[in-house]
């Protein structure tokens, strides 16, 4: 996924200093937290009420300007991050809820069964997955719910894969073994000597996947596919944005554009460096 | 009259080869790796049975497929007066804490993310054997008599934080604290060092003792099969080609190819000449097996006769078996 490769890529300028990146990632990551939980203290105005002239240019009292509605494009931005993180978010728990229990147990039951899923499973991931996202959300319609679906469905395989490759690897380990021969059930074999031995490289592949499923809600909703307006959402906000820009309104564009890209960012720089520390190995892996 | 514990008779174990599917269809007959061989043997109570061979010559095969842990392509195993080859699923798992296995690698034998307290207290858990507080006061018990002490601190340590030896000492723990009558230990001291082994083979010398337990012992080191085995099974490419009490074995083998491992293990004395016996070429590939005596295509002493040769055992005489109709 894009995320990943931007980790990657940022890890190669860093060189040894993975730490300095885990740690700008998580300093990104709090930043918009902060944001999201505190965005009605934050906020100067409501994100869907006109608080100014319109299509202002950034100055003191509208420290980004305002949008085409008057709106004010500072407390869009901080309001923004809600709809971020609640459909990213959403989405990556569907996801993970459906891929690592499939992926868990497609792969340790192996056989015909493993051909199957991971051929229907391989098909998915085939597909660009934005391209997919539109298709189901075009589908779903919009709303919070059928946006966290159809991003969900992009990112199933993503965990299936992970999952059923470690599963694997594991379940020929001399310790499942050693469970199946002290009379264990396949059950308590699962959770208790496969599961724990694959949920690191779960944790690492959680939070590529809300970065990769941020950037897909902004696309979802820069395509006119997401949550419907005024709700504040960057993607939207974009799109919307790229209409003036022939006028020179570049802080239409330029502001939530950066939420976006730091935001991914954080997440990118964050997942590597945790990648680091809980498996060094997984890296060429995935 | 002391019973037998486990029976074995004529087991055997084929793993058919993965081919192209072309040749799958073109092929009438499958390829298969005769693995283990219409193989019978018995072990009694308290009797440590050494099976030892050469690599490839399907010893762990055996070992692991006695237990269940792969499936037997047929012949039948009696554990404790239960032929478990006819057990089902669920039968066959709680039948699963009368008989144990010793994997070869410690390292990889315990859970990376569950105490060694937790380990050893699983298959208590597993088999509802005693009470929360009991199993952990018989965990912290056993891990005093194999000698993990302070054991309480040992309880909560991770597998990472133990050397080898005490991880197989951990191992050896978790496979007698269900009590069972028969313990299948493969190798289980081939990758400790030379100072642990000792410690470790002494270990499970006693525990023998203590539990009256049968043992299935397989190694390729002839030296602690004779330490701990009061009887010892030579097996080649999937046959066993001699059978014998363990001092009869070393004193007067019979079949060629123990000849061969017999004069094959080091003496510590310098100026000591030993008659050695080379065995010829390479062991042969188990899908194309040599026709008649498996071992003809290495036996110094081979014949004519012997491309036409069963290799049944035969009775020597004590409960000595071999192969080889030679050599009386």
């Amino acid at each position: 996924m894009f995320s990943q490769k931007i980790g990657k890529n940022i890890k190669q300028l860093m060189g040894d200093s993975s730490g300095v990146m885990f740690l700008i990632g998580l300093v990104l990551l709090v930043m918009f937290i902060l944001m999201a939980v505190f965005a009605p203290y934050i906020a100067p105005y409501s994100p869907i009420k006109p608080s100014g002239a319109q299509l202002l240019p950034p100055q003191s009292g509208h420290i980004m300007g305002t949008d085409n509605l008057g709106y004010d494009v500072f407390s869009r931005v901080i309001y923004g991050s809600r709809m971020a993180f609640s459909i990213a978010a959403i989405a990556t728990v569907i996801a993970a809820a459906v891929g690592i229990p499939t992926g868990l147990i497609v792969g340790y039951v192996g056989g015909k069964l493993d051909s199957i899923v991971t051929m229907i499973m391989d098909s998915v991931y085939t597909f660009p997955g934005l391209i997919l996202a539109i298709a189901i959300a075009a589908m779903l319609g919009q709303g919070l719910i059928n946006i966290s679906l159809s991003i969900a469905v992009v990112y199933i395989p993503t965990y299936y894969r992970v999952i059923r490759s470690q599963v694997v690897t594991i379940k020929s380990e001399l310790y499942v073994e050693g469970a199946k021969a002290i009379g264990a059930k396949p059950k308590t074999i699962l959770s208790k000597y496969v599961l724990p031995n694959v949920l690191p490289s779960t944790i690492v592949v959680l939070s590529m996947n809300i970065a990769d499923a941020i950037m897909t809600e902004a696309g979802l909703s820069f395509l006119g596919l997401g949550i419907a307006p005024p709700t504040p959402d960057w993607g939207y906000d974009l799109s919307k944005g790229q209409q003036f820009i022939l006028q020179n309104d570049w802080w239409l564009v330029v502001f939530p554009g950066l939420a976006i890209i730091l935001i991914v960012l954080g997440f990118s720089m964050f997942s590597e460096g945790l990648n680091e520390y809980l498996n060094p190995n997984i890296g060429e892996k995935r | 009259m002391i019973n037998n514990v486990v029976v074995v008779k004529n087991l055997k174990k084929y793993f058919p080869l993965k081919l192209p599917w072309l040749e799958v269809v073109l092929k009438k007959e499958k390829p298969v790796v005769k693995a283990v061989d219409e193989l019978s043997f018995s072990i009694k109570e308290g009797e440590a049975l050494g099976l030892v061979g050469e690599s490839g010559s399907g010893k762990t095969t055996v070992g692991r497929s006695i237990i269940r842990l792969i499936e037997p392509t047929s012949g039948d195993i009696e554990i404790n007066n239960t032929n478990i080859v006819n057990l089902k699923n669920e039968q066959l798992r709680q039948a699963r804490k009368e008989f144990q296995i010793i994997f070869q690698d410690p390292m990889a034998s315990l859970n990376p993310y569950m105490t060694i307290g937790k380990s050893v207290m699983h298959p208590l858990e597993i088999h509802n054997i005693g009470t929360p507080k009991t199993r952990k006061e018989m965990v912290l018990e056993l891990f005093r008599r194999v000698n993990l002490i302070p054991e309480k601190e040992f309880f909560n340590r991770y597998p990472r934080q133990l050397s080898g030896g005490q991880r197989q000492r951990v191992v050896i723990a978790r496979a007698i604290i269900t009590n069972p009558k028969f313990i299948v230990s493969d190798e289980a001291t081939a990758m400790l060092d030379v100072s642990v082994r000792s410690q470790v083979l002494q270990l499970m010398l006693e525990i023998k003792k203590e539990y009256n337990l049968a043992f299935l012992f397989i190694t390729h080191d002839l030296a602690s099969a004779k330490y701990i085995c009061e009887r010892i099974a030579v097996m080649y490419l999937g046959k066993i080609v001699e059978i014998a009490a363990t001092r009869e074995l070393f004193e007067n083998p019979h079949h060629p190819y123990t000849k061969i491992l017999m004069s094959s293990i080091p003496v510590p004395d310098p100026n000591f000449k030993k008659e050695k016996i080379i065995p010829k070429g390479e062991i042969p590939s188990p899908t194309n097996m040599p026709t008649g005596c498996r071992f003809r295509t290495r036996c110094p002493y081979v014949k004519k006769e012997c491309e036409e040769i069963d290799m049944n055992l035969e009775d020597l005489g004590d409960g000595h078996l071999s192969a080889c109709p030679f050599f009386k």
